[in-house]
């Protein structure tokens, strides 16, 4: 399957996902909606394919998704950490925080991968992303020292391996 | 008997959801900085959010409006660590000072050691 192949996938599955889109979003099945539907669907996803879905082979498409919907429960997990972590240092009367930036490696390339560590850090204990350099160093504001070392521990950190994974950049994360 | 498990469900997520968006709102009164204070906006506001909404799919059930409910459960998670993202940098970039235990210090970029 060369370039043409994978342009053709590409294009058919951002089709689909914006038609289901449209459809779950109008709940209305008259001809009229229905090819409404089609036509802008069709528009957007002929404009705008390439960013949806990467052109590269289609079972790297169907395993990054998988990866990053396997990733997902775990991130929800940390999420909910995170927010009793930032709930407790609010309500304590004392409250224990003692802000630092760090910096610290990750080893991911794409843009893509870097963009959701970001996102990723941002939702997790006391950590948010300041700045990316492109070299894939990420520099952190933290709120206290333990969700720093969580980030410090090891080069690339438990986050970083996860999420390299998911793209396909780095090896499966162990422990 | 479903309809009192339903109930009760959806009671515990709203009141989990309220608790986190009041520690968000506390937090933002309490904390120090500004990149202190987009620690408890930025957190509490998305779990808070999308505890409620979820508590609001349970109430529901499944139909058209629960998956839209859904949806903006995931464009929130996708979107509310950018606008805090976007808040840190421009923060950074106009030179605003940092709280920290020794006192107020600016951060630059510069003089932080890579490893």
């Amino acid at each position: 399957m060369g370039k043409r192949g994978f342009r053709g996938f590409s294009l058919l599955i951002s089709f689909v996902a914006l038609y289901l889109f449209w459809i779950l979003n109008s709940g209305r099945i008259e001809l009229l909606y229905l090819s409404m539907g089609v036509i802008c669907s069709f528009a957007i996803a002929y404009i705008f394919h390439e960013i949806f879905v990467p052109l590269k082979e289609p079972k790297v498409v169907f395993r990054t998704a998988v990866r990053f919907l396997l990733y997902i429960p775990w991130l929800f997990y940390q999420i909910i950490l995170a927010n009793l972590d930032v709930a407790k240092r609010v309500l304590h009367p004392k409250m224990p925080i003692d802000p630092i930036i760090i910096s610290f490696p990750s080893r991911l390339k794409s843009e893509l991968s870097m963009t959701t560590l970001g996102n990723s850090i941002t939702l997790t204990p006391g950590t948010i992303t300041v700045d990316i350099d492109p070299d894939g160093t990420f520099y952190v504001h933290c709120l206290a020292k333990e969700p720093a070392e969580f980030l410090l521990s090891e080069v690339p950190c438990e986050m970083a391996t996860r999420v390299g994974y998911v793209f396909g950049e780095l090896e499966r994360w162990k422990k | 008997m479903i309809e009192a498990v339903k109930l009760a469900i959806t009671i515990v997520l709203l009141l989990a959801g309220s608790f986190f968006l009041i520690a968000g709102s506390l937090g933002i009164v309490r904390f120090p900085d500004t990149y202190s204070r987009m620690h408890a906006a930025g957190k509490c506001d998305t779990l808070g959010l999308s505890l409620m909404l979820a508590g609001f799919v349970i109430y529901q059930g499944l139909d058209l409006v629960s998956i839209k409910l859904i949806l903006i459960i995931l464009f929130v998670f996708f979107t509310g660590p950018v606008a805090v993202n976007a808040i840190i940098r421009a923060a950074i970039n106009s030179g605003h000072k940092m709280w920290t235990v020794e006192g107020w210090k600016e951060w630059k970029k510069e003089t932080v050691k890579k490893r």
